[in-house]
């Protein structure tokens, strides 16, 4: 397993929100979280990468515990973070951005600027105009490619269809596919659950931050009593 | 009533001299409060550091003393500020501003008296370096050289900071984190170091515009404090974050003050409250200010 997250209870504040949370992922591989709004989605990606340590409980990213660890140690392991909402940083140029995205390497990467814009050649096109000039679906794509300048072994990606037309959604799966073609693993949090499904390899269903459903996607598709009851659908 | 060309002339260039010591520790301010939100009240202090430092390096008798005092003093005033930063101010990051502000203060009230304790209480002055003594004569007008090498030596600072924000590695990680710390943090970026490396610049700066001013005023404990309340006057004017509004906002207060003080005597405070007052209606977040943080 490339990360394994083993009974993290994880609070804000006094709130309790994740409930002994379990999850795997293996090297390479597409897995979905689902849920519905609150379920403990983001709360759960927030913990792995340090941003909402938990209180309880271990991540292991390969052998090694990593839940004391912060962010910016973690990113470091090989951790791709793109959050909800993207968070491009709106007074920095395209490139700039993703410049920043391969500041953490210490060594040359295969991931450079020509190979980005050779995967992503809209955001050649945008290299120069600033972050709050993107469209919705333009920071997706920089906020993946961002992450991938830091040449991840593990993306975390939080509901990357989050308010786009379908047509960007559908970029954004082959954006996906792309990571898996290149072996890279991938933690994807949605709540459409026929795009997660079609892009991933296992999936887990959370709801009041306890994990209800740990499965391949073959295993949730012929469960119509779990879909209808932990799945908006 | 005759209009006095060359007084006007020289009061403007007063002004503007003036306005490129403000710029200086205005920069660093706002700069400060764009990236790390803290009101450095402290921040007078390296003024006034960067002003003692240079007076004691006034005292050694060679005529290089000056260009050692301008090159060592701010180095020493950024490493202060670095122990600062990293000892005193990170563990309060995640608490309320107050915090902060408290904390700051404290370290204004015990520069203030550690100033008093190692050069006494009596009025100091800086002699005006060998290089730029007299005046610059054209005519019937005159003005003093020094004051012209501060006119020009505050936009190169501004060209030196432009190139350091907007053209370097450290620039880029500073503007990123002035919008999303937390996300710089999670792409791997040590965010820490880049609040460390701000608060230096900043001191660095503050310390460079009490080691201009020195030969312009005298130099006694308390110009911190005094310098402060006008360096975030600016900021506000200016809005926060905007080194371009340091600039403009520096500019304009030298300017209200050098002729302010022509028309109001004792009272040229005012214009500048006059002045504040509808740019914060009108335009609360200052003229260069953000529409979003």
């Amino acid at each position: 397993m490339i990360l394994s997250v083993e009974k993290i209870n994880t609070f804000y504040g006094d709130s309790h929100i994740l409930f002994d949370v379990d999850l795997t992922i293996a090297e390479g591989e597409v897995v979905s979280l689902l849920g519905r709004n609150g379920a403990g989605k983001t709360t759960t990606l927030r913990s792995i990468m340090g941003l909402t340590p938990p209180r309880a409980g271990r991540v292991r990213w390969l052998d090694e515990e990593v839940q004391r660890l912060k962010p910016h140690e973690i990113a470091r392991k090989g951790v791709g973070f793109v959050p909800e909402d993207r968070r491009i940083f709106s007074r920095l140029s395209v490139e700039e951005n993703l410049e920043i995205g391969a500041f953490k390497l210490e060594g040359p990467s295969a991931w450079t600027l020509e190979r980005i814009y050779g995967l992503f050649p809209k955001l050649e096109q945008l290299k120069a105009h600033k972050g709050n000039e993107l469209s919705g679906g333009e920071q997706q794509m920089l906020a993946i490619a961002r992450a991938l300048m830091g040449a991840p072994r593990l993306v975390l990606l939080d509901e990357p269809s989050e308010g786009l037309a379908p047509a960007i959604v559908k970029d954004v799966g082959e954006m996906i596919g792309t990571l898996r073609d290149e072996g890279i693993a991938v933690l994807l949090v949605e709540q459409n659950t026929r795009f997660a499904c079609r892009l991933s390899d296992r999936v887990y269903i959370i709801d009041n931050g306890r994990v209800r459903f740990g499965g391949t996607v073959a295993e949730l598709e012929a469960d119509e009593e779990l879909k209808s009851r932990y799945l908006a659908v | 009533m005759e209009l006095d060309v060359s007084f006007w002339l020289t009061q403007f260039l007063n002004g503007l001299a003036n306005a490129m010591v403000l710029f200086l520790i205005a920069s660093g301010l706002t700069i400060l409060l764009g990236v790390l939100g803290v009101l450095n009240l402290a921040h007078g202090s390296f003024y006034m550091l960067g002003a003692f430092l240079i007076f004691s390096s006034s005292i050694i008798k060679n005529p290089s003393w000056f260009w050692v005092g301008l090159l060592l003093a701010p180095l020493v005033v950024a490493g202060f500020g670095t122990i600062i930063e990293a000892f005193c101010l990170r563990p309060l990051y995640g608490r309320e501003r107050l915090y902060t502000l408290l904390l700051t203060y404290g370290f204004t009230l015990i520069l203030d008296d550690l100033v008093l304790l190692i050069w006494g209480r009596d009025y100091k002055s800086v002699p005006i370096p060998a290089l730029f003594e007299g005046r610059l004569t054209i005519g019937d007008f005159s003005y003093p050289v020094y004051f012209l090498f501060i006119i020009a030596v505050g936009p190169l600072l501004g060209v030196f900071l432009w190139f350091i924000l907007n053209r370097t590695n450290f620039g880029k990680l500073i503007r990123a984190a002035a919008t999303d710390s937390e996300m710089l943090d999670a792409l791997g970026v040590n965010v820490n170091r880049v609040f460390t490396g701000v608060f230096a610049l900043g001191a660095w700066l503050a310390s460079l515009g009490g080691i201009l001013a020195a030969p312009m005023r005298s130099v006694e404990p308390g110009m911190g404090v005094e310098i402060i309340i006008e360096s975030f006057i600016v900021v506000i004017i200016g809005g926060m974050g905007s080194y371009l509004g340091a600039f403009v906002g520096a500019v304009l207060i030298g300017m209200l003050k050098a002729f302010g003080i022509e028309i109001l005597e004792n009272f040229a405070m005012i214009f500048i409250y006059a002045l504040v007052l509808p740019i914060l209606i009108l335009r609360p977040r200052g003229l260069f200010g953000e529409t979003t943080i």
